[in-house]
C-alpha cells in the first residue's frame, strides 16, 4: 500500500503551485495516471481523501486519467478556487 | 475579476522528489566507483538466502556491502552480517517499499569508496518497489519456483522494471514440478530480452553464471 505516500506528494505538489501563485486555493487536482504505473486507482481515491483532509486544500477532489501502455504518473494541471 | 486561468497546467511527475533524490544517488556511486543493484520479490522467494550466498563468495575477491529493507526487525540483517560483509538493515514500519530517501540516510556513515559493489534488498512485495527508483545501476526480479510460472504475468510491472530475472530454489523444481519453460515464456512475454538466471542458495548452482553476469556489467575485476 503506497498509495498514501503518492497522496502525499500529489498534494504537496498542489500545495507548492498554489504558493508560488500568491497561495490560492486548489479545488481539483488532473492526474494522468499510466496503467503501468503500479498505483492501484481505488486505493489511491481512498488515500488521497484521507491526505487532503490534513492538507492545505481539505475539499480538494482528485480528478484521474487512466493512460494505456505508460509508466507516468504526472500531475497534468490544477483547478484553482479564482 | 482576476485574470487567474482557472486551470493551470503543471505536468509534473508525482514521484519527482524521489526520482531526484535517486538520481543524485546515482551520481554518488558513480562518482565513488561502485556498482548498486537492487533486489526485488514476494516474500519468501529468497532474496535474503540468494543475498548471504552472493555477498560470501564475491568477498574472495571484492569488497562487497548490503542494505536490507524490512518493515519490522534485524533479522535479515543478522543472517546477512554471517558473510562478513557489512551489511545495514532499514526497517520502515509500515511502508511497504524503499525509497530513494531512506537509501541516502541509510548511508550517511558509510564511506562508499570503501566498496565496490551495494546490494539494496527491498521489502518483500512485487507491487510498490516498482514506482520507486533507489539509484541502483541493475534491479534483479526473483523468483521461487515455488510461486508458479505465472508471477510474471501477474505482476507485470515489477518484471518490466527490473533489468534480470532470477529464479530462486531450483533445487526444488522437480519436486513442485516447476515448468521452466512457461516460466521462461512468460517473463519474455512481459519483458521480451530479459536475462535470466537459475539459482539454488542451497546447492549453490547458477551462482557461477551469476556472479560471472554480475562482475562482467559491474566491470568489477
Amino acid at each position: 500500500m503506497h498509495e498514501l505516500s503518492i497522496a502525499l506528494s500529489i498534494l504537496e505538489i498542489a500545495e507548492e503551485e498554489s504558493e508560488q501563485r500568491g497561495n490560492i486555493p486548489v479545488e481539483a487536482i488532473y492526474l494522468k495516471m499510466g496503467d503501468l504505473s503500479g498505483v492501484v486507482k481505488e486505493a489511491l481515491l481512498s488515500a488521497f481523501e484521507l491526505a487532503a483532509e490534513q492538507s492545505a486544500f481539505p475539499h480538494c477532489r482528485l480528478v484521474v486519467e487512466e493512460i494505456p501502455a505508460s509508466r507516468d504518473l504526472q500531475v497534468s494541471a490544477l483547478e484553482l478556487a479564482q | 475579476m482576476s485574470s487567474t486561468p482557472r486551470i493551470v497546467e503543471v505536468r509534473q511527475n508525482v514521484f519527482k522528489r524521489n526520482d531526484e533524490i535517486a538520481r543524485a544517488l546515482r551520481q554518488r556511486f558513480r562518482d565513488s566507483g561502485i556498482f548498486v543493484a537492487s533486489l526485488v520479490s514476494s516474500p519468501g522467494a529468497g532474496k535474503t538466502a540468494f543475498l548471504e550466498k552472493t555477498l560470501t563468495l564475491l568477498r574472495r575477491r571484492h569488497r562487497p556491502a548490503a542494505l536490507v529493507g524490512d518493515l519490522a526487525t534485524e533479522n535479515d540483517a543478522a543472517r546477512l552480517a554471517r558473510s562478513q560483509a557489512p551489511v545495514k538493515q532499514i526497517t520502515t514500519g509500515t511502508l511497504c517499499h524503499l525509497e530513494a530517501a531512506m537509501v541516502e540516510r541509510a548511508l550517511e556513515d558509510w564511506n562508499l569508496s570503501d566498496f565496490d559493489v551495494l546490494f539494496i534488498e527491498n521489502v518483500g512485495n512485487l507491487v510498490c518497489p516498482a514506482s520507486y527508483d533507489l539509484g541502483e545501476d541493475l534491479r534483479l526480479v526473483l523468483l521461487s519456483v515455488t510461486e508458479g510460472e505465472d508471477k510474471p504475468l501477474k505482476y507485470p510491472t515489477i518484471f518490466n522494471s527490473a533489468d534480470v530475472a532470477v529464479i530462486t530454489k531450483i533445487d526444488l523444481a522437480e519436486a513442485v514440478e516447476f515448468d521452466r519453460v512457461a516460466a521462461e515464456r512468460n517473463i519474455q512475454a512481459v519483458r521480451p530480452g530479459m536475462h535470466v538466471i537459475e539459482t539454488s542458495a542451497k546447492t549453490g548452482a547458477g551462482f557461477d553464471q551469476w556472479l560471472d553476469f554480475l562482475t562482467t556489467t559491474a566491470r568489477l575485476d
